[in-house]
């Protein structure tokens, strides 16, 4: 069985505008010690994905529809309580900005500190926050134990916030875009972070970024959001090296190469309110066809472990060959390596 | 720079305030038509005996004589003695202040309890029938007169009720007589700074409870209860504690309307009659003994907010 199950996940926001789908129905796996990246622009929904999955949907968004099961658990089921109980135990989460997502008034010895006492930590809280800050590679502990978070650095602030995520050893660990707001320097040496503490506690992770190559460092498997939806899921390596549905295609030609023409995805992302019909992605696609303007693809098999939405593919044998003469084939045919 | 430092440059720096302020004070009263023994004796008095009352009291001399005179006085802790009464300044001072500490403090203590959990109790229940309730509430409280509250509660509970006496102030000997004295005045000086607070508590959470780090406290699992009252007003309470700080300077202030209201000794009322018999040394003294509490309120202030926000340290000021 599978850690995580997610199945259906429906989370809608009530505006004045009127009613925002944020995810649209999203399903998807997580096997024990498998990192799966969320990939997709802002306003695709992955940071709802995430906070879904916690349980941490508000007023006025609600998780309207599906299932998110842990274990043998339905986490939507729980009472607050018996979920509160998993959070920061079992499951936890790593926030884009650290600097802002760490209480400014509390010391992170503190933070720390808390976090073990209120998830049934039985040892020494404050041994065990020195330990924790020496496994994130934040130097001299017992003294930065008493800093608070604006004597932090940025880098070493995202530092403690996984410090604090990883205290009680998660089966699974949600990272909303932990190196976005980081220098390219210290982004790598969180990433590298992130790969070494997966490695030695074995967790299962979540990575949602906006940047292919970061998925590429971290991720077992990918899945691609546009507008609250999974548009193709598969592999790392399959994707970058045979990305079927169009938007993937477009993020990958987004990713900087040495001596290339960078070419952006034309248009912009659609704001909730005045999504297209159809396809959601059709304006901006440019094999978007009639069929695309009228309904949304249902997702479907394209190869081993990869699916795609997408008309290019729904007549689709099982086999997972590309139906012929519909999409151009990948020109350079080789992967793209970051 | 340490504390302590820190404290005595504030002290060193409070005294040229209240040297302006109790120069204002010298001058403005004295800019009132008629002087304390005009007042006391009336128009028309003997000329001779005004003059040399006048004279004893050292009212003919130029006014800059006598301002000398009178800053030297305060230079050497002589604050003088009471036209009307003949009593030193200080102990008429020092009878009625008690009261009015009490009272100031009683309104600010009620104005919190109230104030506080009614503007977070809003804030976490936005939009919804609670938080429209807490507004009305609050808007109904700053914008009804104090002295007119005073009075209902007075017809109320002191009249129609009779659970609370309707004026005085107990006696110092006897703290259930002063309480049970101070529990009216008190609602009736917190009621408007309660209001305030409860607004301002709430706009302030509602900042608060958006931020990353109140979602983050509650992925790490923490109770709502906990998330609230700790990792969300613990930041909220800044603003918070600035106009408890104000208010508080206010309520000083605003004690003489409610002590004329309760007829309660306090220096409110102490310097409204020393206003009206002109009697100028008591003035003055009230005048000190009220900048220095609130200059010292503001500096208690300034100390709690580094204890609240710990980005203000003393080493910025």
């Amino acid at each position: 069985m599978s850690l995580l199950e997610i199945t259906d996940l429906e989370t809608t926001f009530d505006t004045q505008a009127g009613e925002i789908v944020a995810t649209d129905g999203i399903s998807f796996e997580l096997e024990e010690g498998e990192t799966l990246g969320i990939v997709g622009e802002s306003g695709s929904g992955k940071s709802v994905t995430a906070l879904s999955i916690m349980g941490l949907i508000r007023n006025p968004g609600q998780v309207k529809n599906g299932s998110v099961r842990f274990r043998d658990k339905d986490l939507h089921s729980l009472s607050d309580r018996e979920l509160r109980k998993l959070l920061g135990r079992d499951i936890s989460m790593v926030f884009q900005e650290a600097s802002s997502a760490l209480n400014p008034a509390y010391t992170i010895g503190h933070q720390i500190e808390e976090t073990l006492e209120v998830n049934d930590y039985k040892g020494d809280p404050r041994e065990r926050a020195v330990d924790l800050l020496e496994q994130v590679g934040i130097p001299s502990p017992e003294e930065n134990l008493d800093k608070y978070p604006h004597q932090y650095s940025g880098g070493m602030a995202q530092r403690a916030m996984i410090a604090i995520a990883i205290s009680r050893e998660p089966q699974l660990l949600i990272a909303d875009e932990p190196t976005t707001a980081l220098d390219v320097t210290i982004q790598a040496q969180i990433l590298e972070l992130f790969n070494d503490i997966q490695e030695e506690m074995n967790m299962s992770m979540i990575f949602i970024s906006h940047d292919m190559g970061i998925i590429w460092e971290v991720c077992d498997r990918v899945a691609v959001m546009y507008k609250g939806k999974i548009v193709e899921i598969a592999e790392t390596e399959q994707i970058f090296k045979d990305p079927k549905h169009p938007y993937t295609r477009g993020l990958l030609q987004c990713l900087p190469q040495v001596s290339e023409q960078l070419e952006p995805i034309k248009g912009t992302v659609p704001s909730g309110a005045t999504l297209p019909g159809g396809c959601t992605f059709h304006p901006r696609c440019e094999y978007a066809t009639d069929a695309c303007v009228e309904g949304f693809p249902e997702s479907a098999r394209v190869g081993e472990n990869h699916r795609a939405s997408c008309y290019l593919y729904t007549d689709h044998d099982e086999s997972g060959e590309a139906p012929s003469g519909k999409l151009p084939q990948n020109q350079n045919e080789k992967p793209i390596n970051y | 720079m340490g504390f302590r430092r820190y404290v005595l440059k504030r002290v060193l720096q409070a005294i040229p305030t209240i040297i302006a302020v109790v120069t204002i004070a010298f001058f403005m009263i004295r800019f009132i038509p008629g002087d304390p023994v005009e007042i006391m004796m009336g128009y028309t008095s003997d000329q001779q005996v005004i003059e040399s009352l006048q004279q004893r009291y050292g009212l003919d001399q130029p006014l800059w004589r006598q301002y000398l005179e009178f800053m030297y006085g305060y230079l050497t802790f002589d604050f003088g003695t009471s036209v009307r009464t003949g009593r030193a300044v200080e102990s008429m001072i020092m009878a009625r202040l008690p009261h009015t500490i009490l009272l100031a403090t009683g309104g600010m203590i009620i104005a919190l309890l109230i104030g506080i959990p009614a503007g977070i109790i809003a804030a976490v229940n936005r939009d919804e029938m609670t938080d429209d309730g807490v507004m009305v509430g609050a808007l109904l409280g700053v914008s009804t007169p104090d002295f007119w509250i005073g009075l209902i509660l007075i017809l109320v509970f002191a009249g129609s009720l009779g659970i609370f006496p309707a004026t005085g102030a107990g006696s110092l000997n006897d703290p259930v007589e002063l309480l049970h004295h101070l529990v009216l005045p008190a609602i009736t000086l917190g009621t408007f700074t309660a209001s305030l607070i409860a607004r301002l508590t709430r706009s302030s959470m509602i900042g608060v409870l958006e931020k990353d780090y109140v979602q983050a406290a509650r992925a790490r699992g923490i109770g709502e209860r906990t998330v609230i009252y700790k990792h969300a007003f613990r930041n909220a309470s800044v603003p918070v504690i600035t106009v408890v700080g104000l208010y508080f300077g206010n309520a000083i202030a605003g004690t003489i309307v409610i002590e004329e209201v309760f007829a309660r000794p306090g220096v409110g009322r102490l310097l409204l009659d020393s206003i009206f018999g002109r009697d100028y040394p008591v003035v003055q003294g009230t005048v000190v003994v009220i900048a220095v509490m609130y200059i010292t309120v503001n500096l208690i202030t300034d100390l709690v907010y580094t204890k609240a926000d710990p980005k203000i340290t003393y080493e910025d000021t």
